[in-house]
C-alpha cells in the first residue's frame, strides 16, 4: 500500500523517530527479568581468570605434546633432516 | 528526568530490575526475534554481573549494559550467518515462513528488517535510547563521523520504507494526505 503525504516528501526524521518510539515501546519481554535465573546462569561457568588460565594450560600441553611427538618421529621443521647435496658429499 | 545511576556491584539486582526492558528492547531491535532477544537481554545481563567488579564509573551504567547487549547481539547475528554456510547444520535456529513473519510485522519492524544488524543498533541507541552520537561512538568503539553516516543512511532506508507503507500500518496515519 502507497502511503501520500501532504507535503509529497514522505515522512521527515522527527516522524520516524516518533513512530519508532511508538512502536519500540510496545515491545515488552514474555519473560523476565528472571534474578533466579541470572544467578544460575552466571554460576555455570567458572570466572574469566580461571577460564583464561586452564585454556593456556591446555594450549601449552597440545603444543608440548605436538613437539615431543615430532621430535620422536623425527618430523616437521626440529627434524635432524639432512638435505640432500649434504648427504651426496658424505 | 535523568534517572540517578545504581552502582553495578552493590546495587546489581535493582539495576536488572530497572534496565532489563531497556536492554530487551535494543535487543530486539537488533535480532528482531522475540525469543532470541529475550535470551541474549538476560545473557547480557549475566555477563555484565561477572563482570560487575570491572565497571569504571567514567561512563553512565546504562550505557556500559548496552555496550555488553549490542555486542553480544552483533555477535549472534554473525554467528548465525556464519553457521548458514557450514557444511553440518550446526546450528538450530527457529525456522520461521519468511512471509508469515513478515505479516506479522509491524511497518516499522518491516522498515527496521531492511537495515544492517550495525544500523539498527544505531538506531535503537540515538533515537529509542537517547544517546548523543558520541555516547554511541564510544559505546561501539567507532568514529563520531561513522555513527552520523549510518545514522544518515538508516534514517534514509526508513524513510523510504515508511512511505511506500504496508498493510495493518497506523502510525503515520495523521500525516496521510485525505486525497
Amino acid at each position: 500500500m502507497k502511503v501520500n503525504f501532504a507535503d509529497g516528501k514522505g515522512p521527515g526524521d522527527d516522524m520516524v523517530a516518533r513512530a519508532l518510539k511508538t512502536e519500540m515501546d510496545r515491545w515488552r519481554p514474555g519473560r523476565g527479568p528472571d534474578w533466579t535465573d541470572l544467578l544460575w546462569r552466571a554460576s555455570r561457568l567458572p570466572p574469566r581468570p580461571v577460564v583464561l588460565a586452564l585454556s593456556s594450560a591446555v594450549l601449552v600441553m597440545v603444543l608440548l605434546t605436538a613437539v615431543v611427538f615430532m621430535t620422536t618421529v623425527d618430523v616437521g621443521p626440529l627434524a635432524n633432516n639432512l638435505s640432500a647435496p649434504a648427504q651426496l658429499g658424505r | 528526568m535523568p534517572r540517578p545511576d545504581l552502582d553495578p556491584v552493590t546495587q546489581f539486582r535493582e539495576l536488572y530490575e530497572r534496565d532489563y526492558v531497556a536492554v530487551f528492547r535494543t535487543v530486539y531491535a537488533i535480532v528482531l526475534d522475540r525469543g532470541e532477544a529475550e535470551d541474549l537481554a538476560q545473557e547480557s545481563f549475566v555477563r555484565a554481573y561477572r563482570a560487575r567488579h570491572t565497571y569504571q564509573p567514567s561512563a553512565p551504567v546504562g550505557a556500559w549494559l548496552h555496550r555488553i547487549a549490542v555486542n553480544l547481539a552483533l555477535s549472534h547475528l554473525r554467528r548465525r550467518k556464519l553457521s548458514r554456510f557450514l557444511p553440518v547444520r550446526l546450528y538450530t535456529g527457529p525456522e520461521r515462513d519468511p512471509h508469515e513473519q513478515s505479516d506479522a510485522r509491524s511497518l516499522v519492524e518491516q522498515a527496521l528488517a531492511e537495515l544492517t544488524p550495525k544500523l539498527r543498533a544505531v538506531v535503537a541507541l540515538h533515537y529509542y535510547q537517547g544517546y548523543t552520537r558520541e555516547e554511541i561512538a564510544s559505546l561501539l568503539g567507532i568514529p563520531s563521523g561513522t555513527v552520523a553516516s549510518r545514522m544518515a543512511k538508516a534514517m534514509l532506508i526508513m524513510r523510504r520504507r515508511l512511505e511506500s507503507g504496508g498493510p495493518g500500518d497506523q502510525l503515520l496515519e495523521p500525516a496521510r494526505s485525505r486525497s
